[in-house]
């Protein structure tokens, strides 16, 4: 399967810079990082999402089959729901997470960036009859908008009464005269939206909406979702580590009977788990991954994955500890530098305390 | 297609800005508030202190001796209703059964001695002292409900049932219910800011009605019009418990819908009475309305908040409100939102004709209410023309295709099925729902019993009747929700917490303590956001919520509505058998709920489903001087039931069963008599929806319930009584009983299909 480009590339800013995130090329950074962290933080930031993959579900069976590979619940999701979710391997491993989108006949599954691939290949080696999987990437392009006044950037681009709707509510609506699907979602702990449009209005949609908002990159949308502990799986589901583990226990419901993965998540909820994930912040330097953690000089844990935060201006960044002592306001050392954990969120979103007007 | 016009022909209000329309008037229009500081003690537990009361005095000045021992509740209602029916100029003259009633009331109020009553009690002691036996409907919309009234009461002139109707709301100031917006925190500490600080709410209580009839019957009486009932919408959220859909889109197709209902668009609209409680949620949300049904010229449409001067009355709100609208019209005059700042007047983006009230000639003015439940409500209401030509309400056929009752007996119509052919019975056993999640577990975690089993219900009566419909047609979906006493779960647990501790109530049960509350779950769970209400009216509330659901096919408001009926046991089963119509029989309370699928028949059809059974027609007979056999015969003889050999009665096992069962047998004497109570127990209104349910069964299956131990029957011999399942022939054509004893007893007439 071919790599996926962003179709609005020749849209972006000149200088824009580019990685690459599994199965995706991504925009890193269109400008700085500074400025597109502030654009999140502080404004309204739009996010080009073209490295996720949009997998369709349909046919009979195909709630049925959503069911069996998702670990969370969505017998029920109507066609204006949404809702995230872990996909898992039988023997419990994270292969993805996905936001659901309900639809009249079927569910739209929207991979992290990157991940769609190995997504796709999951989905299909578990395929049943009654349920067709089909990739829609080719056919939209996907938009985000988050920051505290991303709201108003919906009101100016497409609709002012879309702009309060409920978390996690899908609308099929209207832009320019095209057909839109709408979702109020957010990752960074600030007001977000997404917007799935054609990728023939793409571009259209894109350059407006460029008038109205900052674009933010990868780099700028992961540090901000770090900051509000949402999960960035790739950094954070290391060899043999369950969702208990990587602290994701709120993306599985062990309450529903079966799914792809349940017997493992459910002897993890029931054993002893070794290690848990609780955040640090401290010093400016930024460990790396596997980066010891110590106390007194005795190693009792390392570093999962840290980043530089511009919110509290220090390395921030994620520890798996032995359960006892995953906890908030410690003082720990991490390779030489003293740190101390932390109670998510780390950095307090402005959108908490700004209303939509 | 223009229906009969129905106007207003008189007012009564009785709140904290006067005791009469003509205090009322002269209060809101000099910009007077009625908001003061509770003086009762027992309020000092709560930092917000502000409310709308009426003194004592009001009340008992107007009322004759004989009243004033009555509870507050019913004493305020009589207050308002006594002034509607005076300036009506209704006289002796009016038959009392052509002479009906639809009371709004959002709380279960207490009688004099303390302890609830019944929800209706309210309503029939007025329709007692004031001689009404027509239609009795107990509507409770929360905060809607006032304005839910009004619009029922047209339904009722225009069926035919009711020449006049006398409808509004009523509410006293609860301190259970002051507990729970405290906890909430939804009470402003001062008198309440509608549209400019919007603080929060204060309470308030009062009552107020108008009395509503056709415009030819008011002039060929000589009576005034003082408005017309143009039209009226409801809507559900489908969205949240207590919170309004920020949105505002139930707001908005409320209003839409009423205006449709009116036959005018928008730009007539030349004022609005909000609901403005004051609360962020509230009135932001209501903004958002105002913008998007009137567009552009939002900020050219007066809009104001009367509970900026009388505080929120709940269930009397909408009444009061509607009162005011129409003196509004009649003075040209637009009553003020008090409480604003020069300050806030320079902020304000729509005109909520800021603290002082403004001449403002009109022909048409929208009241709107919004509700916990997510239930809202629009009434349009215009300068009354004179007669005109008009058409009748459209006979439209209307069907039965899907049953989900959740019983003792079984969970889903195949389980039900099968216990009645085999005569199982279950009396006071618990429904089952284990096995299986009829709702997002995130939602299902959260829900007491009742809404469980009624959304169990409704789900499987959907899934029974094979609908699958695409997401603009679940807009159209309307629910009618009946229950006698709604969930003693919530009601319980909440006012054991206010006992407790005023200041910790349980506010998440607090929130299921309003009638409507799951009715609203059930919309929300389903994603249906047609036309909703509640109906309270005992063990007769499905088969007037029946009524409605069939009024609204026949209106064209809706092509499908869920009847779902639910209540629960006070108490847990002791084993007491029941066996209806026998003089042995015991009695005993169960908890259940069954849901209906109400269809057009042109709908039903053209999916190609398979119907149970027709709904041929249907009557109500309500309380007066006559006894309980009188009240049955008044019901059946307003029906054809030539050709009936199943009657579906409303018996319980208690001594109100031989009244029931003597009218029948002389009414009907060819058909043959059973009841459901006997294999689950008294489950109030999902006993009456039940015998719907297993009524429509017997016209498709030829089984029916039996009551396999009747040895010594209150009327008639033992042959005049279903005994046993298995039906000699399958009947063609089925009479289903309702009744709430005392008060309200009804027929609805089924046919096979």
């Amino acid at each position: 399967m071919e790599s996926l480009t962003s179709p609005v590339k020749a849209a972006h800013p000149e200088g824009t810079a580019y990685g690459t995130v599994l199965d995706a090329e991504v925009a890193l950074r269109f400008s700085t990082l500074d400025a597109e962290y502030e654009a999140i933080r502080e404004r309204a930031a739009l996010l080009d999402l073209s490295g996720e993959r949009i997998i369709e579900l349909s046919g009979g069976d195909a709630v049925d089959f959503a069911q069996k590979v998702l670990a969370r619940d969505v017998e029920y999701l109507t066609a204006e729901r949404c809702m995230t979710s872990l996909v898992l391997a039988e023997d419990g491993t994270v292969v993805d997470q996905v936001v659901v989108w309900g639809r009249e006949d079927g569910l739209l599954l929207e991979s992290s960036a990157g991940a769609g691939t190995r997504l796709l290949e999951h989905l299909r080696a578990h395929a049943e009859d009654g349920v067709e999987i089909t990739d829609r990437t080719e056919e939209y392009a996907l938009f985000g908008l988050e920051g505290p006044y991303a709201w108003g950037v919906v009101g100016r681009l497409i609709d002012g009464e879309l702009a309060a709707l409920p978390f996690e509510s899908v609308v099929d609506s209207q832009w320019d005269g095209v057909d839109i699907l709408f979702a109020r979602t957010g990752v960074t702990g600030e007001y977000g939206y997404k917007v799935l449009v054609p990728r023939e209005s793409a571009e259209r949609l894109w350059t407006k909406a460029l008038e109205h908002a900052v674009p933010a990159g990868q780099e700028a949308v992961e540090l901000a979702m770090l900051e509000v502990r949402q999960p960035v799986v790739r950094h954070e589901a290391g060899e043999g580590v369950d969702v208990l583990e990587m602290g994701a226990g709120w993306l599985v419901d062990i309450t529903k009977d079966e799914f792809l993965g349940r017997d493992a998540v459910v002897a993890a909820f029931e054993g002893t788990a070794e290690r848990r994930t609780v955040g640090f912040s401290g010093g400016t330097e930024v460990p790396a991954p596997g980066t010891p953690v110590t106390v007194g000089g005795e190693k009792i844990g390392e570093v999962v994955h840290a980043v530089h935060s511009i919110g509290l201006k220090s390395a921030l960044g994620l520890l798996r500890l032995p359960p006892d002592l995953a906890a908030a306001g410690l003082r720990i050392t991490v390779g030489d530098t003293e740190v101390v954990t932390l109670t998510s969120p780390y950095v307090t979103p402005k959108s908490w305390s700004t209303p939509i007007i | 297609m223009a229906l009969r016009p129905v106007v207003i022909t008189g007012v009564g209000v009785i709140c904290a800005a006067g005791r009469d329309p003509e205090e009322f008037w002269a209060r809101l229009t000099a910009g007077a508030g009625g908001i003061t500081a509770v003086e009762d003690e027992r309020f000092a537990a709560f930092e917000a202190r502000f409310a709308g009361q009426v003194p004592d005095e009001w009340i008992d000045a107007q009322l004759p001796a004989e009243d004033t021992g009555l509870d507050r509740t019913a004493r305020l209602a009589l207050v308002a209703a006594r002034q509607a029916v005076t300036w009506a100029g209704l006289g002796a003259d009016l038959p009392g059964d052509r002479f009906g009633l639809v009371l709004g009331k959002c709380q279960a109020t207490p009688t004099a001695a303390g302890g609830y009553q019944p929800m209706h009690a309210t309503g029939d002691v007025v329709a007692g002292k004031l001689g009404m036996t027509g239609p009795r409907i107990l509507v409770s919309t929360a905060c809607a409900a006032g304005g839910n009234a009004v619009g029922l009461a047209k339904d009722k002139v225009l069926t035919g049932e009711a020449d006049v109707v006398l409808a509004g709301g009523v509410d006293p100031l609860l301190f259970g219910t002051y507990a729970g917006f405290a906890g909430l925190h939804a009470l402003s500490n001062r008198p309440c800011g509608p549209y400019s600080r919007s603080d929060g709410l204060n309470l308030g209580e009062g009552a107020a009605f108008l009395v509503v009839e056709a415009l030819d019957h008011a002039l060929a009486r000589g009576a005034e019009p003082l408005a017309e009932v143009a039209g009226y919408g409801l809507s559900a959220d489908a969205y949240h418990a207590t919170a309004p859909d920020p949105t505002g889109r139930g707001g908005i197709t409320a209003m839409r819908r009423a205006l449709t209902d009116a036959g005018l668009d928008p730009d007539a609209v030349d004022y609005v009475n909000g609901h403005g409680t004051g609360t962020p949620a509230n009135d932001s949300m209501e903004k958002k309305v105002m913008r998007a049904v009137f567009g552009e010229r939002a900020p050219q449409v007066p809009t104001s908040s009367i509970k900026s001067f009388v505080g929120h009355t709940l269930g009397a709100a909408g009444a009061v409100e509607a009162v005011a609208s129409v003196l509004a019209l009649r003075t040209a005059t637009a009553p003020p939102t008090i409480g604003f700042t020069d300050e806030a007047i320079a902020e304000s983006t729509l005109d909520f004709v800021p603290n002082t009230a403004r001449p403002l000639p009109m022909d048409v003015v929208v009241s709107n209410n919004y509700a916990f439940g997510g239930n809202n409500a629009s009434l349009v209401l215009r300068r009354p023309g004179g007669l005109r030509e008009y058409d009748d309400l459209p006979a439209a056929e209307v069907v039965l295709t899907g049953l989900g009752p959740v019983t003792g007996l079984g969970t889903g119509i195949a389980e039900v099925a099968e216990a009645v052919a085999n005569g199982r019975t279950a009396v006071g056993t618990e429904p089952s729902l284990e096995g299986r999640t009829f709702a997002p577990r995130s939602l299902w975690r959260h829900m007491n019993n009742l809404s469980r089993m009624a959304i169990a219900a409704s789900r499987l009566a959907w899934e029974d009747a094979g609908l699958k419909l695409p997401r603009a047609a679940l807009d159209n979906v309307g629910v009618i929700f009946a229950t006698a006493a709604g969930s003693v779960e919530s009601t319980g647990g909440f006012d054991e917490s206010v006992l407790a501790n005023p200041n910790k109530p349980a506010v998440l049960s607090f929130s299921n303590v309003v009638l409507n509350a799951t009715g609203g779950a059930v919309c929300q769970t389903l994603g249906l956001r047609g036309p909703t209400t509640t109906i309270c009216n005992g063990n007769a509330s499905a088969s007037i919520a029946l009524d409605c659901a069939v009024e609204t096919i026949r209106a064209g408001k809706a092509d499908v509505v869920i009847v779902v009926a639910a209540d629960e046991a006070p108490r847990p089963g002791d084993g007491t058998q029941v066996d209806p119509y026998d003089r042995n029989s015991g009695e005993a309370p169960a908890s259940a709920s069954v849901a209906l699928v109400v269809e057009s028949a042109a709908h039903a059809a053209a999916r190609g489903a398979t119907p149970y059974a027709r709904v041929l027609s249907s009557a109500h007979a309500s309380a007066g001087a006559g006894d309980e056999r009188s009240l049955v015969e008044r019901a059946i003889a307003a029906l054809p039931t030539e050709g009936v050999d199943l009657v579906v009665g409303a018996a319980t096992g208690g001594a109100t069963d031989e009244a029931e069962a003597s009218a029948v047998l002389g009414a009907v004497p060819s058909a043959r008599l059973t009841a459901t109570a006997g294999l689950t127990g008294d489950a109030g209104a999902a006993t009456g929806a039940l015998n719907l349910a297993l009524a429509a069964l017997a016209l498709r299956d030829g089984v029916a319930p039996a009551i396999t131990r009747l040895d010594d029957p209150r009327a008639g011999t033992v042959e005049s009584y279903v005994t046993k399942p298995e039906l000699p022939a399958t009947p063609a054509k089925a009479l289903v009983l309702s009744a709430a004893p005392g008060s309200v007893r009804g027929g609805t007439l089924l046919g096979a299909v």
